[in-house]
């Protein structure tokens, strides 16, 4: 017998299940996905990103897209049963601003988890929506 | 000897942008890189080379079009700009959908700028 290794469907499953439902509260030095900000400027996401600078641009703390609680952040699926974390969520502008990307952080609000650059800057007027959606799949391969 | 699984995490992303009206004015999606290429045989590299080039080229329309949306929120314009659907699908459609955009006389009468035609929908 050959020897062979394979994460499991059900590790997926489990693994998304902790990161969207981890707080604060449980984990002491993590937590789960929670929160999300909208971000201006210039914005490449890359994975060395960091906290301070997520995709290389500003963290918006002004209208409408400041560091807020996610509307809402549930497992679904993509490939294999609950194999990923989904977070949804509408910004409403409250001011004129350019936004280029959004970050999703975890419930210490101290990581990002994920970020999104846009092809192009959104520019929101008072009132404007911008629904985001981000889905981050536990998978084999890459 | 160490066996190993190779494991990821994968990323998809949607962002809308309406009015207060719930007007859609932009709609954007995550578009994928191509995977590298798996074999040095000339087909599988000439394989990445072609999806490389259509990645390219169908992000820069996605950029060029959401510029155009924005820009002509409150204006009559093809709903595919705002929506990005259809997007091109190879490189004869990204090629032709890329012109067509940076020309404001066949965005405005729907025409390619090559096939002097009309109402092309697909490019």
């Amino acid at each position: 017998m050959a020897q062979s290794q394979s994460p499991t469907a059900l590790g997926y499953a489990e693994i998304a299940t902790l990161v969207s439902a981890v707080t604060t509260a449980m984990a002491a030095g993590a937590s789960g996905m929670q929160s999300i900000v909208g971000l201006t400027g210039a914005c490449t996401a890359a994975e060395a990103s960091t906290f301070a600078n997520p995709g290389g641009a500003t963290k918006l703390a002004a209208n409408g897209f400041t560091l807020v609680d996610a509307d809402t952040v549930v497992t679904s699926t993509t490939t294999v049963t609950n194999d990923t974390v989904e977070l949804d969520h509408v910004f409403t502008a409250s001011g004129t601003q350019s936004v280029s990307g959004f970050a999703v952080e975890n419930d210490d609000d101290d990581v990002v988890l994920a970020e999104c650059c846009f092809n192009a800057a959104l520019a929101m007027e008072t009132s404007d929506t911008l629904t985001v959606e981000l889905k981050l799949q536990f998978k084999l391969g890459s | 000897m160490k066996g190993k699984a190779s494991s990821g995490v994968g990323i998809t992303w949607g962002a809308e942008h309406r009015d207060g009206n719930g007007v859609l004015i932009t709609r954007q999606v995550s578009i994928e890189p191509p995977s590298p290429p798996t074999c040095i045989k000339p087909q599988c590299l000439l394989r990445y080379l072609y999806d490389a080039l259509l990645y390219a080229l169908v992000s820069t329309w996605h950029s060029r079009r959401v510029v155009y949306a924005e820009a002509n929120r409150h204006k009559d314009i093809l709903e595919r700009y705002r929506t990005g659907e259809p997007s091109p699908e190879n490189l004869w459609q990204a090629i032709h959908a890329n012109l067509k955009l940076t020309c404001p006389l066949c965005r405005r009468y729907n025409a390619d700028p090559l096939l002097f035609r009309t109402n092309i929908n697909k490019l």
